[in-house]
């Protein structure tokens, strides 16, 4: 008895289109590869321990980035404290509540322009609040910045469940606290998760509202404390490129690498909760 | 707020009505949805609404635990009794009302948890924290629910895994858990296979034993297997309604008849 | 033979199509079984009055046709149940027209009764003259019998219960038979006591039939109407 395969109906149109979405796979792919390998290859070999723990030298033409380093590590721990609660809370409310003024105004705020929101970041945190240029000024302005992006996304994933499920609970004498933080966030807890560190991978590589707000380009000393300047790794890159000639090229490709590896692992972190406990 | 359904005695009178419709109206909007309904509900019998898609016997039945009030548009006339209270007074506590009238609906709606989380949810929601009570709550209901044997090796496992029959009698269990006094079931068996729909037509069958059970079906055969009582809808009215065996054999009213010969709907 | 069983196609479901067309075969059978009798006792009152022996044969050769009639109902009835679940009207037809055939399928053993009779009488005793009482008696048996058609096919409900009620009309004839010993040859005293007896049955029956047809109808016993 011979058993036969059945592959699939295979016309002559399915097999152009077939052929057609590989080519556009692999073109992408081999794209971002690409990208990839002119901006991330090319600093690996200034990589080195005095790199990573050293301050700058000798015009940028020796030393390291280590408070570039400490500086985005800093902005960004401050800055997602802030935004992935409120995110989380905000993007939670507004899907379980009727609130279509504070939702549209969210809309229009995951729209504005990242140096608007630096130029705001000065204006009032800087400036009228008296923060001067700090890591507190510059955290508050990321955050504004990325709590609507998160703030979307955990609405669409909390759209997503399907009605019935609330119904259900509901029928069961639950009230609406009950519903939502008993039974719906905890049943898209890792999508929840996932969703808030993807848009946050976003706040890692700001420049402009930084320079508004918060990075120096030289600093003598780390930071004291949330009040202090600080450097940061995107805005370095932008000083080196602006400012220094082909003697500080060496820096802005290391630093840039450093940059791009901490992307890459903030984005691990968000795939690993993407399953949910099924 | 007063929990006015809370102090509501539970009479324990047979051939009582514990359930009573009086000229009751439910809008969609301004869409009539339900207009001018009467019914009584015995308590501990199947009483089963019929009709064709689109009478108005979800509307009805979802009026009973005021699950539509989820419903921005939703508005009602008249009154539904409980124990000779009127659920739709303002003074009435609905979450309270919902755990005395339980609802299974056509989809089956699993919570994606353990199959345990899910009886437990509803018996933390009345105050139950003791693990052991909670065990044995959990225990108890999946017996009466006819599913404690297929997953009692397995109680940790995502309820999302189940069959659907198996989903649907979890859902039966979530609901009796808390005890209520009444169990509406909207076309509990209509998303399930042959197999599964006899289970739980069975299962409802000794459930009323416990319970009170109005059951919405399009179905003519499930409302004639299982029900005592039948009310025939059509087009949002009560056309007819009775003993089921009367029902079935001599209707008095044409539509009726014209509904069991398969003529409409 | 009207009905208001066959209604517009227009909102018909596939399985009610298959459900009417079994339906229409009953009622064609059934039909057929009721002329079929009817014929019987006619033909067997003919034969009587004149000893007619060719008519009274083919009466008797009906019988048989009468009977298969009858299972063949019979069967077509558990047929529809088993397959279709009537309910309401449609079940008490269904559930009636079994009753109605075993009803019908005794009228048409009774007529070939007469035959028989008919065709003894004509062998053995060539001068026996029928009584006039029981030349009454047929001839309303007939007209109770040909109401009853009609009330069966236009599902008449009030002719129905007018017709039930000729069975007293009947039973008086039939007393004044069994009363009316005087001056008759034994023989043809038992032959009019039998046919008196028989005709009455027959006429209970037809009672029978007027019954089944207003429980169809209505839903409802006859005697709870009068």
């Amino acid at each position: 008895m011979t058993i036969t395969k059945t592959n699939g109906s295979k016309t002559v149109e399915n097999k152009k289109a077939r052929i057609a979405l590989k080519i556009l796979t692999y073109f992408i792919s081999i794209l971002i590869v690409f990208v990839f390998i002119l901006a991330f290859l090319p600093g690996l070999k200034y990589w080195s321990w005095e790199f990573f723990s050293s301050f700058p030298e000798d015009q940028m033409t020796g030393g390291g980035i280590f408070p570039a380093i400490l500086g985005s590590i800093l902005l960004t721990a401050v800055s997602l404290v802030i935004a992935i609660p409120l995110g989380i809370f905000l993007g939670i409310v507004l899907s379980e509540y009727n609130l279509s003024y504070i939702k549209f105004a969210v809309t229009i705020l995951s729209g504005i322009p990242s140096v608007v929101f630096g130029l705001f970041g000065l204006g009032l945190f800087c400036i009228t609040m008296n923060m001067r240029t700090s890591i507190l000024a510059g955290g508050l302005t990321l955050s504004l910045m990325v709590l609507p992006v998160i703030s979307s996304s955990v609405y669409e994933v909390m759209r997503s469940i399907p009605r019935e499920l609330r119904e259900a609970a509901y029928a069961l004498g639950a009230r609406k606290s009950e519903v939502i933080f008993d039974m719906l966030v905890p049943s898209v807890r890792n999508s929840i998760i996932t969703v808030s560190f993807v848009s946050a991978g976003r706040v890692i590589g700001e420049t402009a509202p930084l320079i508004l707000t918060a990075a120096v380009f030289y600093a003598t000393n780390l930071p004291k404390n949330l009040l202090s300047p600080v450097m940061t790794l995107p805005t370095h890159i932008y000083f080196l490129a602006a400012a220094y000639g082909t003697k500080a090229r060496w820096m802005a490709e290391g630093a840039a690498s450093v940059l791009i590896l901490f992307v890459i692992l903030v984005y691990t972190i968000a795939f690993m909760f993407r399953r949910e406990k099924k | 707020m007063i929990e006015m359904a809370d102090t509501i005695e539970r009479r324990n009178i047979k051939n009582e009505y514990i359930l009573e419709v009086r000229n009751f109206n439910a809008y969609y909007g301004e869409k009539l949805a339900v207009r001018d309904a009467n019914v009584k509900i015995e308590k501990n019998k199947i009483t089963a609404i019929m009709g064709p898609s689109g009478c108005g016997k979800s509307t009805l039945l979802r009026s009973m635990n005021r699950i539509n009030d989820l419903l921005s548009e939703f508005k009602v006339q008249g009154e539904i009794l409980f124990h000779d209270k009127n659920i739709y007074d303002p003074e009435i506590d609905v979450y309270i009302l919902r755990r005395r009238i339980g609802m299974v609906f056509q989809k089956p709606t699993p919570f994606p948890m353990s199959i345990f989380e899910n009886i437990a949810y509803g018996l933390r929601l009345i105050g139950i924290t003791d693990k052991k009570e909670l065990r044995d709550r959990v225990k108890q209901a999946l017996e009466m629910a006819a599913l404690w044997d297929e997953v009692k090796d397995d109680l940790e496992k995502s309820a999302l895994k189940l069959s659907g029959g198996q989903q649907q009698r979890l859902c039966i269990a979530r609901t009796i858990a808390i005890e209520p006094e009444v169990i509406l079931f909207d076309e509990p068996t209509s998303a399930l296979d042959p197999v599964a729909t006899q289970k739980i037509e069975s299962l409802i069958e000794d459930l009323s034993e416990k319970f009170t059970i109005v059951i919405v079906t399009h179905n003519i055969g499930q409302a004639s297997r299982i029900s005592d009582y039948t009310v025939f809808m059509y087009r949002g009215e009560i056309v007819e309604q009775g003993p089921t065996s009367k029902l079935l054999t001599n209707p008095q009213n044409e539509i009726t008849q014209q509904f069991l010969s398969g003529k409409i709907g | 033979m009207d009905d208001d069983y066959t209604r517009e196609e227009v909102n018909m479901t596939d399985e009610r199509r298959h459900f009417e067309k079994e339906f229409s075969l009953l009622r064609a059978e059934l039909s057929k079984m009721v002329s079929l009798v009817s014929d019987s006792i006619e033909m067997a009152s003919v034969s009587f009055e004149n000893l007619d022996r060719t008519l009274a044969k083919k009466v008797i050769d009906l019988d048989d046709e009468i009977d298969n009639l009858n299972r063949e109902i019979e069967d077509l009835v558990l047929d529809v149940i088993a397959r279709f679940n009537p309910l309401g009207k449609d079940l008490r037809y269904v559930v009636a027209a079994m009753k109605l055939a075993n009803n019908l399928e005794r009228i048409g053993d009774h007529a070939c009764n007469f035959s028989e009779r008919t065709l003894w009488i004509s062998e053995n005793m060539p001068e026996f003259k029928p009584s006039l009482l029981i030349k009454q008696m047929f001839g309303e048996v007939i007209s109770m019998l040909q109401k009853t058609v009609s009330a069966f096919s236009r599902r008449d409900v009030e002719l129905a219960i007018e017709t039930w009620k000729m069975d007293d009309v009947i039973d008086e004839l039939d007393r004044k038979v069994t009363n009316d010993v005087e001056g008759f040859e034994p023989h043809t005293l038992v032959l009019n006591v039998l046919f008196s007896r028989d005709l009455e049955r027959v006429a209970d029956h037809l009672t029978n039939i007027c019954e089944e047809i207003v429980f169809i109808e209505t839903g409802k016993e006859l005697k709870s109407l009068l």
